[in-house]
């Protein structure tokens, strides 16, 4: 009768896994937690963690507020920082064209209104998470491939001139602040 | 209501980088859509495709291909530009469009005049343009050459001019600004002659110059303050020889190769040469004074080769 080792079996992800967890809040109160590795991925985020000098002791009893992101690009962007962040460095531009093939799992994840995907960037934008920007940008111009003037006026939602200027005119003809 | 985020909306740094995902047509096209975003593309001078370091322009009958390149290794793309009886048909890549009620050249100069600007950036380095007249067209109606001239000046380095008659290359040179031309190739596909020698005094910058196909009659003493030159003569005679070698191995020359081309040499060239500087199959070396490079001339059936090479 063979006898079990008394080792525990580790997961070679779990040996990978640095244990430092740290927790953020987004602008509506939801929290999240996110592992090092993966809060590395936001150029943002990591600064701040070093400026506040947050420890792997410390990490979880000091939240991390978001004023700028909500709780919906949040949940996305950590479910894209901790599927990335074993990922190789990033290769530099060439020619100021980074090249990069979108994979499958990232084209799923980004597959939502174009509506919620320019807030994603904006959110992108300020947390500073270059490979998420890269994706976020490549789903965006695929989206012109081929098309006419009206058709990218509707798919990005930009406003004719003549309703642009409207938009400009009942804008500068509303009370101010204090009318 | 808050209001909707949209594309022209978001920071400059997101929309740079949305637009290097694009190719050139999409920004044309997107470029289309508002003034907003026309004037940031103009602006910006996006880095992508449009920002080509080559332009080629093939003039067809009721057509004009525009080729963009940006530098050698990319991918080249091809826009045609085509009369249409309902407008412009537009081809590009594998599609097909009807711009409906325009009229193609007018939606060439935009296209044309954009691809320009973005040439002209950064000092016009390694910037080439190509135009080619095609053999199905006799001369360039008028109203092209009037779409050209409203770019005038073009600011490029290097230009290469398919022609089919003498004076398309002072129509085409017109357009050019001569303090940045340093590489001008002139090939005609059936004019027997080309003679530049008055253009070829105005600039100023030129340092290479290549005639390929036709004759030309510009004096040798006009062309050896360039750097590179091949042109084809008529007649080759033992004083352009003398001359050139004379010239050529001069301390101060910046002539670095010359071929002459030759349709008929004078008889007994090569007897005289090998009187001149001795037996030799086909080349001669000169010792240049005071430096350590010589010169090599090497006579072969129809060329007469003069090369600046380092001493071993």
């Amino acid at each position: 009768m063979s006898v079990e080792p008394e080792v525990p079996i580790v997961q070679v992800e779990e040996v990978r896994e640095n244990p430092v967890l740290y927790k953020i809040i987004s602008s509506d109160n939801h929290v999240f937690t996110i592992s090092e590795h993966a809060v590395k991925l936001s150029k943002t985020l990591w600064d701040l963690i070093t400026n506040l000098g947050l420890t792997a002791e410390n990490a979880l009893d000091n939240p991390i507020p978001v004023e700028n992101v909500n709780g919906k690009n949040m949940e996305t962007i950590v479910q894209f920082c901790e599927r990335h962040k074993y990922d190789e460095e990033e290769p530099e531009y060439t020619n100021y064209i980074r090249e990069f093939v979108l994979p499958e799992w990232d084209r799923q994840l980004l597959s939502i209104d174009n509506e919620e995907l320019f807030q994603l960037i904006l959110a992108t934008n300020y947390l500073d998470i270059q490979k998420l920007m890269d994706y976020c940008c490549r789903v965006i111009g695929d989206m012109a491939k081929d098309k006419t003037p009206e058709e990218l006026r509707i798919i990005y939602g930009i406003p004719t001139d003549a309703e642009d200027d409207a938009l400009e005119r009942s804008a500068s003809d509303s009370p101010g602040p204090s009318g | 209501m808050a209001p909707l985020t949209t594309l022209d909306l978001m920071p400059e740094d997101v929309m740079r980088r949305v637009l290097m995902e694009l190719d050139y047509r999409d920004i044309m096209t997107l470029r289309k859509t508002s003034h907003l975003l026309r004037n940031f593309i103009d602006n910006n001078r996006i880095r992508t495709h449009t920002t080509s370091t080559t332009i080629q322009l093939t003039f067809n009958r009721n057509s004009i291909q525009m080729m963009l390149r940006n530098g050698g290794n990319q991918k080249p793309v091809f826009i045609t530009y085509s009369h249409h009886e309902n407008g412009c048909e537009l081809s590009y890549r594998n599609s097909k469009k009807i711009l409906e009620m325009s009229d193609y050249l007018k939606v060439f100069e935009t296209d044309f005049q954009l691809a320009l600007s973005h040439l002209n950036h950064q000092n016009c380095k390694n910037s080439k343009l190509e135009f080619l007249v095609s053999q199905s067209i006799f001369s360039l109606n008028e109203k092209i050459l009037e779409v050209l001239r409203r770019t005038v000046p073009i600011k490029v380095q290097d230009l290469t001019l398919q022609v089919l008659a003498e004076f398309q290359v002072s129509d085409f040179l017109n357009l050019i600004d001569p303090i940045y031309l340093t590489s001008l190739t002139v090939i005609s596909s059936n004019c027997p002659k080309v003679s530049i020698s008055n253009q070829i005094e105005n600039l100023k910058s030129l340092r290479k110059l290549q005639i390929g196909n036709s004759i030309t009659n510009i004096p040798l003493a006009r062309l050896t303050h360039l750097e590179d030159v091949i042109i084809k003569y008529r007649l080759v005679t033992f004083a352009d020889v003398l001359f050139l070698k004379e010239t050529l191995t001069a301390p101060s020359s910046p002539c670095k190769r010359f071929i002459l081309q030759f349709k008929y040499k004078e008889r007994y060239l090569n007897k005289k040469l090998v009187e001149r500087f001795g037996i030799s199959e086909d080349s001669w070396i000169f010792k240049i004074q005071n430096s350590s490079m010589s010169l090599r001339m090497r006579v072969g059936l129809s060329f007469i080769e003069f090369n600046l090479i380092v001493d071993s």
